[in-house]
């Protein structure tokens, strides 16, 4: 083959280039620590990191929302306890009315028991936040007063997302008792209310009922019951939340790793590429330094100088 | 005396030969590097003999004619590496900064937009009468209808370029088509049945060239007049752009389908574009709907379109609104808001028949994009080598080799030398006789 000078130029020109380029993927690559900058390096890689960060930032707005559950299940849980307390309170309160002799110790006993209907409807008004706890969704405005003690009824839930939408239970979690829930119980047949029940047992101490004084004994021991049996409903609640946290936990693990896997560099590996890359480079520069003297003209001048 | 008269005259035809001989070569030595030369040669052909009574007697050699060396089976493969590599080189070129306009890594840009706003609506959920979640709620809305927009007028702002440099295009395109024509004129004139024009025809073979980088070309060569015809292609077929010393110039209409070249590159990326855009639309505007669908139905289970999280139709026009908050009871917004937040990682059924997450939806827009450059960069890079490579042949049979000129130089000094010398004996023998005569 006929060689010519701008062949020479050409092909020094190219090999340069080409090696160039691949000095500065690599030194990029190292230096941002990435190796997709942009979604032609590898468009599946690309495509699988998109939905892997929008997997990533799902699983951060999950476990937001199981950390509001678990705030708002604890908050109700400690509401919950106070109130078995107080109504057990009321039922000793009950018993000591019962065989209770003379009006000033009644009314002591009545006002005791009006302290525990206060207590009562205060533990009524939790809130968790800003938000009421056994408001139903009305969460803005306190649903009990001493007027009122039947509160709200509003029977809505409050759905949190606490998983994907595509789980058995629909990746969402009802956080609140309502006050229905809470309140309300059976006993003897009858639906009855904590509140109103330990509002009349006031009453019936007040009057000297003592028929009613020793009903109400069976009946706040029924409403002591309701009580536990709904901490055991939020416990519930509390322990999915902790399993369901662990279990996003561990897959957001996986997909950071995941994650890594598929955009972030192999520094060993790039560094040794490099190296190899920029020998290559050298020997490339070192060659075409050598074109130079490669000819007739310059060995006839350095002979004749020489 | 005659054969000594002989001998002169053809040394001092040696000597302007050899003359002859260096200017080319030094012409050619000078022209090394530039770009579109052929190597030139002066051919040398041998005197008619005459007869004398010894035999025939040689009388010395004439230069008859430059040659420059040329391969035109070479030229037009290189011509055809030369479209194709420049039309992946404009496709690279315009989808890179159509891809880069429209990147998301999933840290950032619509996909990052996308994510908080799900979570904004996840939040809302959790109190949904909450002024702060419903401001986070409006507010990742917006980002997320300016990320949509953004990325559209990005794109947008390409889609208007395209036009004006085709355009552009097309008219370099045209100017080398009459230059070429007018190059032709002049060759017609120039050639001779034992000359041609090489500087003309190195002109036009450059002028080809460059076409070539612009559009598919394809020529033949009349032998007689020297002329070519050129023709490219568009969908149509071949298409004559030079006919002899008449060129056609491109229209509107047969440059619109051209099927190579920097100008089918920028046809293809203009394709390309369109798709792009029409997807984001298509997210842009099944998103909207699936969203405003469950926000508008909030209230009481009615319709009410005043309860629109976003307004607008499409990509261009997308804009959130804060009026889907006032009406439902907390407890509406609060199922909604669950509703909404769901879409995240629903299925949906997306205008152009695709069912598909939203982020898969975008992330495969990201993934087209991607397949196209990388496919446009594998094509470039595989004609890059290929261009080279006929290039590298091409200058093996046109180029100048400055070793081979020297030995040229190196031979014709001898030879000048030599006739010199012949001159000299000549002059000296016909001296003596001159002498004898006295």
């Amino acid at each position: 083959m006929r060689i010519t000078l701008n062949m020479q130029t050409n092909e020094a020109l190219l090999t340069l280039n080409n090696q160039q380029e691949q000095i500065t993927n690599l030194s990029q690559q190292i230096a941002s620590g990435v190796t997709l900058s942009s979604p032609s390096d590898d468009p599946y890689d690309w495509a699988q990191a998109m939905n892997i960060n929008q997997g990533l930032q799902e699983y951060n707005s999950i476990l937001s929302g199981i950390n509001f559950a678990t705030g708002w299940g604890q908050a109700t849980g400690s509401a919950l306890s106070q109130l078995s307390n107080l109504v057990s309170q009321a039922q000793q309160t009950a018993i000591s009315a019962a065989s209770a002799t003379g009006t000033s110790q009644s009314a002591t006993l009545a006002s005791e028991v009006n302290g525990i209907l206060q207590q009562a409807v205060n533990l009524a008004n939790s809130q968790y936040g800003d938000q009421y706890i056994f408001a139903g969704a009305s969460t803005t405005s306190a649903p009990y007063s001493m007027d009122n003690l039947t509160g709200n009824n509003d029977s809505n839930y409050i759905q949190v997302k606490t998983g994907t939408s595509d789980a058995s239970d629909g990746g969402s979690t009802a956080v609140n008792l309502t006050g229905n829930d809470v309140f309300s119980f059976t006993s003897g047949g009858n639906t009855l209310n904590v509140l109103q029940v330990i509002s009349g047992l006031g009453q019936a101490i007040q009057n000297g009922d003592s028929a009613t004084i020793s009903s109400d004994i069976d009946t706040l021991n029924d409403a002591y019951n309701h009580i536990t049996n709904e901490s055991v409903v939020n416990g519930t609640m509390l322990s999915a939340l902790t399993n369901q946290q662990s279990a996003i936990n561990v897959m957001q693990t996986n997909e950071q790793s995941t994650l890594s896997k598929l955009q972030d560099t192999d520094v060993a590996d790039a560094t040794t590429k490099l190296q190899q890359a920029q020998t290559a480079f050298q020997a490339a520069l070192q060659v075409t330094g050598m074109l130079d003297n490669l000819n007739l003209p310059s060995y006839l001048t350095s002979n004749s100088t020489g | 005396m005659a054969g000594l008269n002989v001998t002169l005259d053809i040394g001092l035809q040696t000597l302007q030969n050899t003359q002859t001989e260096i200017q080319t070569a030094s012409n050619n030595i000078s022209n090394a590097s530039t770009a579109g030369y052929a190597t030139e040669t002066a051919v040398q052909t041998a005197n008619p003999a005459i007869l004398t009574p010894s035999g025939w007697l040689g009388t010395g050699a004439t230069i008859s004619q430059i040659t420059q060396a040329r391969d035109q089976f070479l030229e037009q493969q290189l011509m055809n590496a030369m479209s194709d590599d420049s039309q992946y080189t404009s496709l690279s070129t315009q989808l890179t900064s159509i891809q880069s306009a429209s990147s998301d890594s999933g840290d950032d840009g619509i996909s990052q937009a996308l994510g908080n706003f799900f979570d904004a609506w996840n939040t809302l959920a959790q109190n949904p009468t909450g002024l702060s979640e419903q401001t986070g709620v409006y507010s990742a809305a917006q980002g997320l209808a300016s990320a949509v927009q953004s990325t559209y007028n990005q794109l947008n702002q390409i889609a208007t370029q395209m036009p004006g440099q085709i355009q552009n295009t097309v008219d370099q395109a045209n100017a080398l088509i009459a230059k070429i024509a007018q190059l032709n004129t002049a060759i017609a004139q120039n050639q001779t049945p034992t000359c041609q024009p090489n500087d003309l025809i190195d002109a036009r073979y450059q002028a080809m060239d460059s076409l070539a980088q612009l559009i598919p070309v394809s020529f033949s060569q009349d032998p007689t007049t020297g002329m070519v015809n050129v023709t490219t292609t568009n969908a149509n077929g071949s298409l004559p752009v030079v006919s002899g010393a008449t060129g056609i110039p491109l229209t509107a209409s047969t440059s619109s389908t051209i099927t190579g070249g920097q100008l089918g590159g920028l046809l293809t990326a203009q394709t390309n574009l369109t798709g792009y855009i029409s997807q984001l639309n298509d997210f842009a505007s099944t998103l909207m709907l699936q969203v405003n669908n469950i926000s508008e139905e909030s209230e009481g289970g009615n319709l009410n379109p005043a309860l629109a999280v976003f307004g607008g139709t499409d990509a261009s026009s997308i804009t959130a609104s804060t009026s889907f908050l006032s009406g439902p009871t907390g407890a509406e917004l609060s199922s909604s808001a669950q509703a909404i937040g769901d879409l995240q990682d629903s299925q949906v059924t997306f205008t152009d028949g695709t069912s598909a997450t939203p982020e898969q939806y975008l992330s495969n827009i990201q993934q087209t994009v991607g397949d196209d450059v990388q496919q446009a960069n594998n094509n470039q890079s595989f004609y890059d080598s290929l261009q080279t490579q006929l290039q590298t042949q091409q200058e093996s049979v046109s180029g100048v080799s400055i070793d081979q000129e020297m030995i040229n130089v190196i031979q014709d000094q001898q030879v000048y030398e030599a006739a010199a010398k012949v001159i000299e004996t000549a002059s000296t023998l016909m001296s003596t006789i001159t002498s004898m005569i006295t």
